[in-house]
């Protein structure tokens, strides 16, 4: 699955240490999520909802 | 369990102190009934209390790792250690069978079979730094 997370990060000029701050996380989780390797679960997935606060087709979307 | 001490989060800290323990008290344990069985010649229940008893290293670091998994809020860690913990039993799989044929079909001896808990404990060290690695 592909997402739009490093350009939503770049957009506020956050880096992945930032981002992953932000959502509890380590800074590995960020870095395999915005490179496609690591698709997260739900409880992550809302969490990102409500930190760009837009809704998940708008952060991740499929690849057909 | 993250790339280094800094990074660190308490509960990540507080396991890996414990396994390191863990790994401690299998050499011990191993070696002293080890001894016990070379030495003292043990009656069979004897045998048997002392077989038990270094099954408690390895039953404690399971127990250290399923809190573990349980309290880890990054998923993504969590995937990392299970498949670390994968690639640590299939090290351990991998040096039982060399140990095995070897110890099967020449008269050499090799205790290496009673430390597997220590081969899985490093093997899955090993293989988590290596995993995290790729998501540098």
């Amino acid at each position: 699955m592909k997402n739009r997370l490093r350009v939503l990060r770049a957009e506020r000029n956050w880096s992945q240490a930032e981002l992953a701050t932000r959502l509890g996380v380590s800074r590995q989780s960020v870095n395999a999520i915005e490179t496609g390797r690591f698709d997260p679960g739900l409880p992550l997935a809302f969490k990102l909802i409500r930190l760009f606060d837009m809704p998940l087709e708008q952060i991740f979307f499929d690849e057909q | 369990m993250s790339h280094c001490n800094k990074t660190m989060t308490s509960i990540q800290r507080r396991s890996l102190q414990k396994a390191g323990g863990a790994m401690g008290l299998t050499v011990a344990v191993t070696t002293g009934s080890r001894m016990l069985a070379e030495r003292g010649h043990p009656s069979a229940p004897v045998a048997i209390a002392v077989a038990l008893i270094s099954l408690l290293p390895i039953v404690y670091v399971i127990a250290v790792a399923a809190k573990y998994l349980a309290s880890e809020q990054d998923e993504f860690i969590r995937m990392l250690v299970v498949r670390a913990m994968l690639w640590g039993f299939a090290v351990t799989m991998a040096g039982d069978a060399i140990v095995g044929f070897v110890s099967e079909f020449s008269p050499m001896h090799l205790p290496l079979s009673l430390l597997n808990a220590d081969l899985f404990f490093a093997g899955t060290g090993i293989a988590f730094r290596l995993l995290q690695r790729r998501y540098r």
